[in-house]
């Protein structure tokens, strides 16, 4: 071989790994691909909760799944406008706010459905939602669906949150109990499937002032650039687990109207 | 009894317990430190924990966000801390994704160097699904080591606190426990020294009071030995008088009064005449209660500030304080006409006393204490002379200063008396015909004095006969003779002739051992021969005939010696009825000089023939005398010529 056509063929190699290396898709084998869960509990938690699913995700799209969140709903709300999750599981406020705007598409949901709940501690002597009036409630992120779920129930109860009470708005449902604990809030709206997993992490003498009827929870999400057939694969492992059922873009229609009546989603 | 430091109890109460109070502080230092030291490097242990825990947190938060910028800024925060070297995190792949400091972000984690002392902890970060990174922590050692460091001082300060600590309680507690006892010491160093001792009480129940009660005890048990002791020892026990040693100490503290204040005091000496009479008749304890009496009597008459002692036997001293001699000698004759009123009833008998009194004066020219005593002694020797139960001034003349040299011989002869240092040795008496033919052995007296020298009887017989001690010597000369006269009954062939004084003559005692010796050794009377000196012979001629009468009974034969040297009453002698006269020995040594003394020898030569008693010249010392002897027909001698005298064999 003499020196040029090895020079050409040095230079041809190149122009196909770049090749390559342009064409490798999102979640591709060799590639790492990120499973990114909406931070409703601590990291610990996350982990021991998500990671078994991120290495099933693993073998079923035939790469490194890594779980991953954000260290505020914020932050995670940002990613997620910004697409830069493979696969997200978002409450469903993150799913009408910022991933049906950014082009996720829901691949999976729970079977169960959930409820939202406005929660105090018993010393605090409030009974009613009526008696929370004038008392400083904890609400979630805005655009969230528990904050919308929230602000619902109240009223329901003909409770103007504006005018009625002093609401506070935390980062996560967690950083919420915590102020109830402690007295910085006199009552927290939280979704019951997380109240739940505080409940244990934080016994406390607990009462719910009211509870919503049952609605559509989490959405397991699949960033559009995935492939279809990743996408299917993600779909049958996720539907293969138990309790779960596959993601209509109308069962979070609820959340939607709630939206547009707060202004918070355009009509 | 002071006891030095270095034995004291109180020294060894105080190291005994510093040395286990030290062993005690020094085990609770050591296992207080040990405990510390422990429980800090749990506590670093436990704060290592935490930070790595908290660290942790954020890591699996940075590891699950992968906002790693962010846990970055709190590594750099957390490494702050003075403890906390660096601080890596690795993730599932060991790529070094955030540190405190400088670090290679995104390769591969390089081993982390450690600085002496200091140490690495990792935590892995897990999820159920497996490893998610590693937390690896540098921490610094400094914390360990100045705890060490702190701990060691500490322990140090402690220790050296509680040592000078331990010693001061030490001390206090040896001082505390043995205080009582050096009371008590005390106590008794001062009953040890005399002094008088003022009870101390030392309080308390425990053994020490026990002591201390039975050192009052003590105490007290000794005052009463001692009063009792002195009493004994200044006291007679029969009359309860002053004794001998009080009434010395009192002549003395007279005599210095008496030279310091010029004073004048008297010294009488009191001896009991015919006492003897009372023992011998109604025995030893009549005597003793005879003495009793007497002395009450005689107290009666003196003063309270006068002394009266019983000086031994039945003689008393009077010490009269403050008087002068015209005034003694009316208390004098007092005392003596008190005695001579006195009667002592016995058995029905009344006894009549007299008493011989020499008075003494004292003044400041007055001589020694013994010195009085013994003018006083010697006064009433001299008051008896004359005729007993008279009063008689001492007075310190030559005449006196002899009589003190003969009373010096009292004691040695009693005291060779008891030691048996009478010796005898002997002559014998030969025919001055036929000089190898001895009638017999005259037995000389000698006494070996406490040098251990030979003591001819010229030295002491004086004042044995003037102080009546010749009966006792003469009685153990009779024991000895016929002891070796039976023991060896060979070396004694014939008469065994022992010599009398005037005093033994009259001694009934002495015919009673006579009697009995010559039981107990088997002799024949008949080889006794008594040799009496002519003057003691005729001074007590009816004495002397039934003295010889008496022991002729037993077969004995008698001797007048030194015949010649007197004034030679042969009609006198020719009563006697003797076996034997001895010409004395002045007459033997003139006979070849002096014709007159000749004469005489032959004339009793010729009385003595027609007497029918046998002649014995002594002290013959030459040839010539004894020529001269046998021409006169004398034919038994003795002397130097024949035979010097020899010891017993």
């Amino acid at each position: 071989m003499t020196p040029r056509s090895a020079a050409q063929a040095l230079l041809l190699a190149c122009l196909f790994g770049w090749a390559q290396f342009v064409q490798a898709g999102r979640c591709d084998p060799g590639t790492e691909c990120l499973f990114a869960v909406f931070p409703h509990a601590g990291a610990q938690q996350l982990q021991d909760t998500y990671a078994s699913i991120a290495e099933d995700l693993s073998l079923a799209l035939d790469t490194r799944v890594r779980l991953v969140s954000s260290s505020s709903m914020g932050r995670y709300q940002n990613q997620l406008l910004a697409g830069r999750w493979d696969i997200a599981l978002t409450g469903p406020g993150q799913y009408i706010y910022f991933a049906q705007p950014a082009g996720y598409l829901p691949l999976a949901t729970t079977e169960r459905l959930i409820t939202y709940r406005i929660v105090t501690l018993q010393r605090t002597h409030i009974r009613t939602l009526e008696q929370l009036r004038q008392r400083r409630l904890g609400t979630m992120w805005p655009h969230t669906g528990t904050r919308s779920m929230t602000m619902a129930l109240l009223e329901q109860a003909r409770i103007d949150p504006r005018r009625d009470l002093h609401t506070r708005a935390f980062a996560s449902q967690r950083a919420c109990i915590h102020a109830l604990l402690i007295g910085l809030v006199d009552a927290c709206g939280l979704a019951t499937p997380i109240f739940r997993l505080l409940e244990q992490e934080k016994p406390g003498n607990y009462l719910t002032l009211a509870e919503s009827s049952p609605h559509a929870g989490g959405v397991y999400l699949a960033h559009p650039e995935l492939s279809p057939d990743k996408r299917q694969a993600l779909t049958d492992y996720l539907l293969g687990r138990p309790g779960m059922r596959r993601a209509r873009p109308g069962y979070w229609d609820h959340y939607r109207k709630i939206a547009r009546h707060t202004g918070e989603l355009a009509q | 009894m002071k006891v030095s430091w270095r034995h004291s109890l109180r020294l060894r109460i105080a190291a005994v317990t510093f040395l286990l109070e030290a062993a005690v502080l020094g085990v609770v230092l050591w296992q207080t430190q040990s405990y510390a030291l422990e429980r800090a490097r749990q506590l670093i242990e436990e704060q290592d924990q935490i930070a790595l825990d908290l660290l942790a947190e954020d890591a699996r938060q940075a590891l699950l966000t992968l906002e790693y910028d962010t846990l970055s800024d709190v590594f750099q925060q957390a490494a702050a801390n003075p403890h906390i070297r660096k601080i890596l995190l690795l993730d599932d792949r060991g790529t070094v994704v955030a540190a405190s400091g400088p670090a290679p972000l995104g390769k591969p984690a390089t081993p982390l160097s450690l600085a002496e002392g200091d140490y690495r902890r990792g935590l892995s970060l897990r999820n159920l699904a497996g490893e998610t990174g590693q937390l690896q922590v540098v921490f610094s050692g400094a914390r360990l080591e100045q705890v060490y460091r702190e701990s060691l001082q500490l322990g140090m300060v402690l220790g050296v606190a509680g040592l000078a600590l331990i010693a001061l309680t030490s001390i206090g507690l040896g001082a505390l426990l043995t205080r009582r006892i050096s009371r008590l010491t005390e106590y008794a160093e001062d009953i040890a020294r005399g002094h008088p001792a003022v009870a101390v009480d030392v309080g308390g129940r425990d053994e020490i009071s026990a002591l201390n009660r039975g050192i009052d005890a003590m105490v007290e048990s000794l005052h009463g030995q001692a009063a009792r002791m002195k009493r004994m020892a200044y006291h007679d026990p029969l009359t309860g008088l002053a004794n001998r040693l009080q009434f010395q100490e009192r002549l003395e503290q007279a005599l210095q009064t008496a030279r310091r204040y010029h004073t004048r005091h008297a010294l009488l000496y009191l001896d009991l005449d015919r006492f003897k009479v009372v023992n011998d008749s109604c025995g030893h304890d009549a005597g003793d209660r005879l003495l009793a009496e007497l002395s009450n009597v005689l107290r009666a008459q003196l003063r309270g500030r006068d002394t009266l002692a019983r000086l031994g036997g039945d003689e008393f001293g009077v010490l009269l304080d403050r008087i002068v001699l015209s005034e003694a000698l009316v208390v004098a004759e007092k005392l003596r006409r008190a005695v001579d009123q006195f009667r002592f009833n016995c058995d029905g008998r009344a006894f009549h006393l007299g008493v011989s009194i020499g008075v003494v004066e004292i003044n400041a020219e007055s001589p020694a204490a013994d010195r009085l005593l013994a003018l006083a002694d010697m006064a009433c020797y001299a008051a008896k002379e004359k005729g007993r139960n008279t009063v008689e001034v001492a007075s310190d003349d030559e005449a006196s200063r002899e009589q003190t040299r003969q009373m010096a011989w009292v004691p040695r002869i009693e005291a060779a008396l008891a030691q048996h240092r009478f010796l005898l040795h002997r002559q014998p008496i030969v025919h001055t015909g036929h000089p190898d033919e001895t009638i017999g052995w005259e037995f000389l007296l000698r006494l070996q004095d406490e040098q251990g020298q030979l003591l001819a009887p010229d030295r002491f017989q004086v004042a044995a006969e003037r102080f009546n001690l010749m009966p006792r010597i003469e009685r153990e000369v009779l024991r000895m003779a016929c002891e070796a006269a039976a023991r060896t009954p060979d070396h004694y062939p014939g008469l065994l002739f022992i010599n009398l004084s005037e005093q033994t003559l009259g001694d009934r005692d002495y015919i009673d051992q006579v009697k009995r010796l010559l039981r107990e050794f088997d002799l024949e009377g008949t080889r006794l021969c008594f040799e009496v000196r002519e003057n003691a012979a005729l001074n007590r001629p009816g004495t002397a005939g039934e003295f010889i009468r008496q022991l002729g009974a037993f077969g004995c034969r008698f001797c007048i010696e030194d015949l010649g040297n007197g004034l030679c009453n042969l009609q006198q002698l020719g009563r006697l009825n003797v076996d034997f006269v001895k010409l004395g020995g002045t007459l033997v040594q003139d006979l070849a000089t002096n014709p007159i003394d000749a004469r005489i020898a032959r004339a009793i030569v010729d009385i003595a023939g027609s007497m029918g008693v046998r002649l014995i010249a002594q002290q013959v010392e030459t040839d010539a005398q004894l020529r001269q002897l046998r021409s006169l027909g004398v034919d038994l001698a003795q002397g130097f010529a024949l035979a010097p005298p020899e010891p017993l064999p």
